[in-house]
């Protein structure tokens, strides 16, 4: 009987740690996270004259201390659905055709259709708020940190970001999770930075877009040449 | 009795490409065959050898075509194949815990 000694690159430790190393290339392979990000800054600084244009106050109260209205820009109600059901036929696209000149598969689909419903009832729940004038205190309370919050989540720009922790999910990409996290708090709470300016506002939420997808771009861009 | 890791690692995949081969399925859903070669550094011979032995096993799915006039190879994991490779990696952990314990 003769003892056939294991390769030592079959050994369980090497074996594991080859496996990782090529569920990280997969991975890279199926990364492309700057383009809906540079996508949804361009869309972003594009709403930003469609919101000025048709930005008229509806509905004003005046409390003991200010007057409060509702800003309404029916402009942007239809610019965002549509801009946001035609950016994700993009970026399903845009995957799909990756996807085919690299050679793996994709698995955007879960981030598509979730950021076209959280696209949808975004634009729905804040057609809801103006339309209801009095409901959950709003307008009145409309300056209230917690309406902010529950306003600018509900608004384009946090509804990108939400479905960007999707992305990050689907990705398996830690650091999309993290400049989610960061964007969405940013887009929550910028409103303390742009209480008067709804354009300054899409502006910083654009310019957070666009560096993170120059960024993303050079990191995938840096991985690529160092994997050649 | 504890029936020690190594009796339950399968022959078919207990073997750096083949489970390298697994891994890239189950992490791309689908993987072209080109893909494969270039990051196993393998022949095209030699690749197709190791995927006719998981296509035998019962542990992937071979899939022809063209796309435009390049024709294509696409391999998927099966059922049998997920299982396949979590029992692997599960033999494995276990395999490297038990020689921890045993060290000294």
């Amino acid at each position: 009987m003769t003892d056939t000694p294991v390769p030592p690159q079959d050994g369980p430790r090497e074996l594991l740690s080859a496996n990782r190393r090529l569920s990280l290339r997969v991975r890279q392979a199926q990364r492309g996270t700057w383009f809906p990000l540079l996508l949804f800054a361009a869309l972003t600084l594009a709403s930003v004259p469609i919101t000025l244009n048709s930005h008229h106050a509806i509905d004003c109260r005046v409390s003991a201390a200010e007057r409060v209205c509702i800003a309404f820009s029916p402009g942007s109600y239809v610019y965002w659905p549509l801009a946001m059901v035609l950016a994700y036929a993009a970026i399903a696209a845009f995957y799909l055709r990756r996807a085919r000149s690299r050679g793996v598969g994709t698995r955007v689909r879960p981030y598509v259709i979730t950021g076209v419903l959280i696209a949808l009832a975004a634009t729905g729940v804040s057609l809801w708020l103006v339309t209801h004038p009095g409901v959950v205190g709003y307008p009145l309370a409309a300056g209230s940190p917690a309406t902010m919050f529950l306003n600018r989540l509900v608004s384009p720009e946090g509804a990108i970001g939400l479905a960007l922790l999707v992305l990050a999910w689907v990705e398996r990409n830690r650091a999309l999770l993290v400049f989610g996290l960061v964007y969405l708090v940013i887009v929550s709470f910028g409103w303390v930075l742009t209480l008067h300016s709804p354009w300054a506002f899409a502006v910083i939420a654009a310019a957070v877009l666009l560096l993170g997808g120059i960024g993303f771009a050079l990191a995938e861009r840096r991985a690529g040449r160092s994997a050649a | 009795m504890t029936v020690h890791p190594v009796n339950g690692l399968d022959d078919v995949v207990h073997q750096r490409v083949r489970l390298g081969i697994l891994t890239i399925a189950h992490e791309a859903r689908h993987v072209e065959f080109g893909f494969l070669r270039t990051e196993l550094g393998l022949t095209a011979g030699n690749l197709g050898q190791h995927l006719s032995v998981l296509e035998k096993a019962g542990l992937v799915h071979i899939e022809k075509g063209y796309e435009g006039k390049r024709p294509r190879t696409w391999v998927s994991l099966t059922p049998a194949g997920e299982k396949a490779l979590r029992d692997e990696i599960a033999h494995l952990k276990r395999l490297i815990q038990q020689v921890e314990q045993a060290a000294p």
